[in-house]
């Protein structure tokens, strides 16, 4: 137990304490883990999106499997397992077949730089960012597969939307990223994190005006990333049939979704460990949360908490705004999201600046852009009463139906 | 700078437009759902939900019922069918048969307008799902009721809505045809109109025919009996698959046997004309038997595929629900009796094809009698040919069924009957057409 406990902490030397087998024990140990965590969230999701989705649209949702309906993903997965595995005559079957796993692979990877406390996490790669925006990209690579070898006109269009979308993109992305990147002088998660304070106005996202923008700017490039409504145009069903998965039905389609919805897990993340302060808890310093194993849990539960309330907007985005066109998905990209991106960079080094110069500013701008987030927070609550109160509606604070 | 101020300002617009979006779907979140969970989660029956005067299943309570048979005559489709007889005590009438075919009712509400004690009326029920069709035919009479009597100054009783209706409507959606059948089909009624007397009578006469024709089976006169039937078997073709050896053989071997006895005669049918027929008919002259046939017989005893085309004689007993003392089968009689090919047991089943061009067109065809006492199921019973090998092509499980549906109205295909050919069809044809007329003249 008190190896462990060191192992937590972060002071085991596997070279000194275990012989090595043990080492990739651990390393499988936390693949099973991630794999699973990251199954089960994929799935519930499913059920639970419905059941949001319901509730925004004035009705129920999924309320009959199990209570609450709980059960629905589970009956849902079933059914997908008794499904026939068709493989259409005229498709290329060796790429039509392996084509999910790119997929589902390109997200899974990202479990494993994902840090959930200073010592839990899978690797502390010192080019994360880097490596997670190489690894999603495989996603692409498995989408453009399943399009093309399905050798039918509407999944290559999903296929070629999806690629095109995606490699535009990547460029907000990595700008957005690398405004955060440059305050914390490092690739790596958990330096990001360890950049960071406790408290929202030590965020990463109140930290300039900079990176207040470039949160917005890598929430709506990371979705349009993830083929998440309003940018799923690759799976547009009302123009593409169902875009790049057309073809598939059973398990395999089920993969692409499993990975579209784990997508969502990863965004939340990401979100959370750049912009939001990760695992750190409000007055706790890192050597201290490192040397306690409790402090540890809450963090991690923290930046679970952190994610999925991202999770939640991600969802509640889906369901408020419609689906964009081709062109203007790329006016978006090319023409908003790219120039500001490049403008932020240089705000950002410029920030740099007055951060040495005027530590007394930017600590003053800091609060004032805390300020404003709780502000825009507290402003959505309030019009979301005044649209009930003057909808002549009341209020109903039951949830479960 | 201009663009660049609308540039600024589209940026502007979309964040705004999106918070506002957001801030509406978010309030749906501490909203109630206007969900109905129908039907098990409902606050209360989706019934009491529905408007007042919702035009739902009709019912009709037939103790208030004054049997003037307005509804039967404004139905624009003919849902409603009313019968009415007269009382057991010899008094007045009763309803004897209510029925409302729900699957065919398009709610248009004329019914319960002309009523005049609301003894028609529409319910708030709607759930009348049935896997099959003919389980929507609703039978409001058990007993025969006698008419409700208007009175001056008192307004007939109204049960609660539904009440009755519920009692009628089979709830299981998938419930057989054979329950239902069961339960609200008259079974098959005492033979033939008249005293029971001279019922037995006919049935003795019947009985004693029936004898007389087994006595007679097996002689050559049992063939003369029969005029239609072609005399000698008809020259049977050789399979296919034989080959010209066997048949050498065979011949061979009928050389050493003694010549086998004539050609049986085919099974005589029960549905036999009625004895006066009998007796006028002129006993056709014994067939002969033409020498070639030997061999034929010869080939038949020897091989074993032979058995397939030979069949042994036996009584066919027609079956199926006609009532033969009561009604003879409608055979016409001035043509040649062979044409009533659906009659006799056949080696192979004709198929439709063959039975409708074997019965005769309409110089043979014989008019149903006019029998206005006997009910409509009957006659229209006795229309069928009620033949034992029938294969169901109506889709209804026994002829009786599908005279019930025709006689009920709920079935308009009179044609269905496969056995029965064309001549059935125009019989059963002609009966409805009378019905319709006669039953709405009836109302006295």
């Amino acid at each position: 137990m008190s190896e462990l406990f060191t192992f937590i902490q972060g002071r085991w030397d596997p070279a000194v304490t275990y012989p090595q087998i043990v080492w990739p024990a651990l390393v499988v140990a936390y693949g099973v883990f991630a794999v699973t965590f990251a199954s089960l969230f994929a799935g519930i999701t499913s059920w639970y999106e419905r059941r949001v989705a319901g509730r925004m649209q004035c009705r129920i949702g999924p309320n009959r499997v199990g209570p609450q309906g709980v059960l629905q993903w589970l009956a849902d997965g079933f059914k997908a397992f008794l499904k026939e595995d068709l493989v259409p005559k005229e498709a290329d079957g060796i790429l039509y077949r392996i084509a999910p796993y790119p997929v589902f692979v390109g997200v899974f990877c990202t479990w494993v730089i994902l840090p959930y406390a200073p010592a839990v996490v899978g690797a502390d790669l010192n080019v994360g960012v880097v490596f997670l925006m190489a690894i999603t990209a495989l996603v692409v690579a498995g989408i453009i597969m399943g399009g093309w070898a399905s050798n039918s006109k509407w999944a290559l269009l999903g296929g070629v939307r999806s690629a095109a979308q995606m490699v535009s993109y990547e460029i907000p992305v990595g700008f957005a990223l690398l405004t955060a990147v440059i305050p914390a002088g490092t690739l790596s998660l958990q330096g990001i994190i360890a950049a960071q304070g406790g408290a929202p106005w030590n965020w990463m996202v109140f930290h300039s005006p900079a990176t207040f923008i470039a949160f917005f700017v890598y929430f709506t490039a990371a979705l349009a990333e993830g083929n998440r409504t309003p940018f799923d145009l690759p799976e547009a069903e009302s123009e593409l049939v169902a875009g790049y998965n057309t073809e598939y039905s059973g398990m395999r389609f089920i993969w692409f979704f499993f990975a579209e919805w784990a997508n969502l897990y990863v965004i939340g993340a990401v979100v959370a460990a750049v912009f939001l302060g990760g695992w750190r808890l409000p007055g706790v310093g890192i050597e201290q949360q490192a040397a306690s194993l409790w402090l540890q849990f809450a963090g991690a539960c923290l930046f679970v908490l952190k994610a999925l309330v991202l999770v939640n907007v991600i969802i509640w985005l889906r369901w408020t705004l419609p689906r964009l066109r081709v062109d203007q998905l790329m006016i978006m990209c090319w023409k908003y999201l790219v120039p500001a991106g490049m403008v932020l960079v240089v705000v950002a080094v410029f920030w740099v600046f007055v951060e040495r110069g005027m530590p007394g500013f930017a600590r003053w701008v800091a609060f004032l852009l805390c300020a404003t987030g709780f502000f825009l927070v507290g402003l959505m609550f309030w019009r979301a009463w005044y649209n009930i109160k003057y909808g002549g509606d009341r209020l109903y604070l039951k949830f479960m139906v | 700078m201009a663009d660049f101020g609308q540039y600024l300002a589209n940026i502007k617009n979309s964040a705004v437009s999106i918070f506002e979006g957001m801030a509406v779907t978010f309030s749906w979140m501490f909203r109630r759902p206007t969900t109905i969970q129908y039907p098990d989660r409902s606050e209360k029956p989706v019934r009491d939900m529905i408007p007042e005067r919702s035009r739902g299943v009709l019912e009709v309570d037939v103790k208030t019922c004054i049997g003037d048979l307005q509804c039967q005559r404004v139905c624009p489709i003919g849902v409603i069918l009313i019968e009415m007889d007269k009382a057991p005590d010899g008094k007045g009438r009763v309803i004897k048969r209510f029925d409302i075919d729900v699957s065919k009712c398009m709610y248009c509400g004329f019914c319960t307008e002309v009523c005049p004690t609301n003894a028609m009326r529409h319910t708030h029920e709607f759930e009348g799902c049935s896997r099959d069709i003919r389980n929507l035919v609703l039978h409001f009479v058990d007993e025969p009721v006698p008419p409700y009597k208007l009175q001056k100054d008192v307004t007939p009783p109204t049960p609660p809505l539904g009440e009755i209706l519920r009692t009628r409507v089979l709830r299981k959606w998938d419930a057989s045809y054979r329950a239902w059948e069961s339960k609200y089909v008259p079974p098959p009624p005492a033979p033939g109109g008249g005293s029971a007397e001279a019922q037995k009578g006919k049935e003795k006469k019947a009985e004693a025919q029936k004898a007389e024709e087994k006595k007679a089976e097996g002689t050559v006169e049992a063939a003369a009996e029969q005029p239609s039937r072609p005399a000698a078997p008809e020259p049977l073709p050789v399979p296919e698959g034989i080959r010209a050896g066997d048949i050498l053989e065979a011949v061979e071997k009928a050389k050493s046997i003694p010549p086998a006895k004539a050609p049986e005669s085919p099974a005589p049918v029960v549905a036999v004309p009625p004895p006066e027929e009998k007796a006028a008919a002129p006993a056709p002259p014994e067939p002969e038997v033409p020498p070639k046939d030997h061999v034929v017989e010869a080939i038949h005893e020897e091989q074993p595929w032979t058995k397939q085309l030979v069949k042994t004689p036996e009584p066919e007993v027609v079956h199926g629900n006609v009532d033969l003392t009561a009604e003879p089968l409608r055979v016409p009689e001035t043509t040649d009796r062979s044409a009533a090919v659906d009659m006799e047991p056949k080696a192979e089943k004709p198929s439709r094809r063959e039975v409708q061009e074997a019965v005769p067109e309409k110089p043979g065809f014989v008019p149903p009698p006019d029998e206005p006492d006997r009910p409509m199921l009957d006659r229209v019973l006795a229309a069928m040919p009620g033949v034992a090998d029938c294969e169901g092509f109506c889709g209804y499980p026994s002829c009786r069924g599908y005279a019930n549906a025709l006689s009920s109205g709920g079935e308009f295909e009179h044609d269905l009957c496969d056995r029965g050919g064309k001549g059935s069809a125009d019989r059963i044809a002609l009966l409805l057409r009378k019905m319709k007329k006669k039953e709405t003249v009836k109302t006295e």
